[in-house]
């Protein structure tokens, strides 16, 4: 199996979800703004848990908010 | 600038002051003035545990000031902390080198060290620990960029 990259909308979904801040998020789901920041610009992949976490506050599902795009081998 | 990376500066700044405090006593009275004068042990003894204090002080003051409900540190910041620990004991390791080193340099004729020494080794292990636990912070966030 080659190597992936995690991708997420959460930008978008913030946006979707009444502008949203980064801090109002990151108090949603217990994180500091700065891991915000970070997913955001794909630096880090979170825990299962968090992402579970950043999904149910906005209200879909984990797949909603977070892709696996595998890139091809070679 | 996460809170983590807030609080290491500040702890570096009472870090560095507190070892240049140390430091400026024993150049103006001699290390080895340590076994001899009572008042510069009390001196030093007072600005170690000042030290100590200031630093749990800024601990607790920083968490304050951030509120009860504010999220001090998170699955990320942990991960990135889990490096410090190699930081802080590669920077005890070269303290206690340059110790070494400097030691067996100066007293290798006399081929015995004075009490002091291995008293001053160790408290200067404990502050390079609690320095570097603020600068081993701060490099394992420039790191994580």
């Amino acid at each position: 199996m080659g190597t992936g990259e995690v991708t997420n909308r959460i930008r978008r979904l913030r946006f979707d979800h009444g502008e949203m801040t980064q801090q109002d998020l990151a108090s949603k789901v217990g994180c500091t703004r700065q891991t915000i920041i970070a997913l955001e610009q794909g630096k880090y992949v979170p825990s299962v848990t968090l992402a579970f976490q950043i999904a149910r506050a906005f209200g879909v599902t984990v797949e909603d908010v977070f892709q696996y795009e595998e890139s091809p081998e070679g | 600038m996460t809170p983590q990376q807030k609080r290491a500066w500040y702890g570096l700044a009472i870090g560095i002051v507190w070892s240049l405090a140390l430091v400026a006593v024993f150049v103006a009275r001699g290390a080895t003035a340590f076994d001899q004068d009572a008042g510069m042990r009390a001196t030093v003894y007072l600005l170690f545990i000042a030290g100590i204090l200031a630093y749990v002080a800024m601990l607790y003051i920083t968490r304050w000031s951030m509120g009860k409900q504010a999220v001090v540190m998170d699955e990320r910041d942990r991960l990135i902390l889990r490096k410090v620990p190699v930081y802080q004991m590669f920077a005890v390791l070269m303290t206690l080198a340059a110790w070494a080193v400097a030691l067996s340099e100066v007293y290798q004729d006399q081929g015995q060290v004075p009490v002091v020494f291995p008293w001053l080794m160790f408290y200067s292990a404990i502050i390079v620990n609690i320095v570097f636990a603020s600068a081993g912070t701060l490099i394992a966030y420039w790191r994580a960029k």
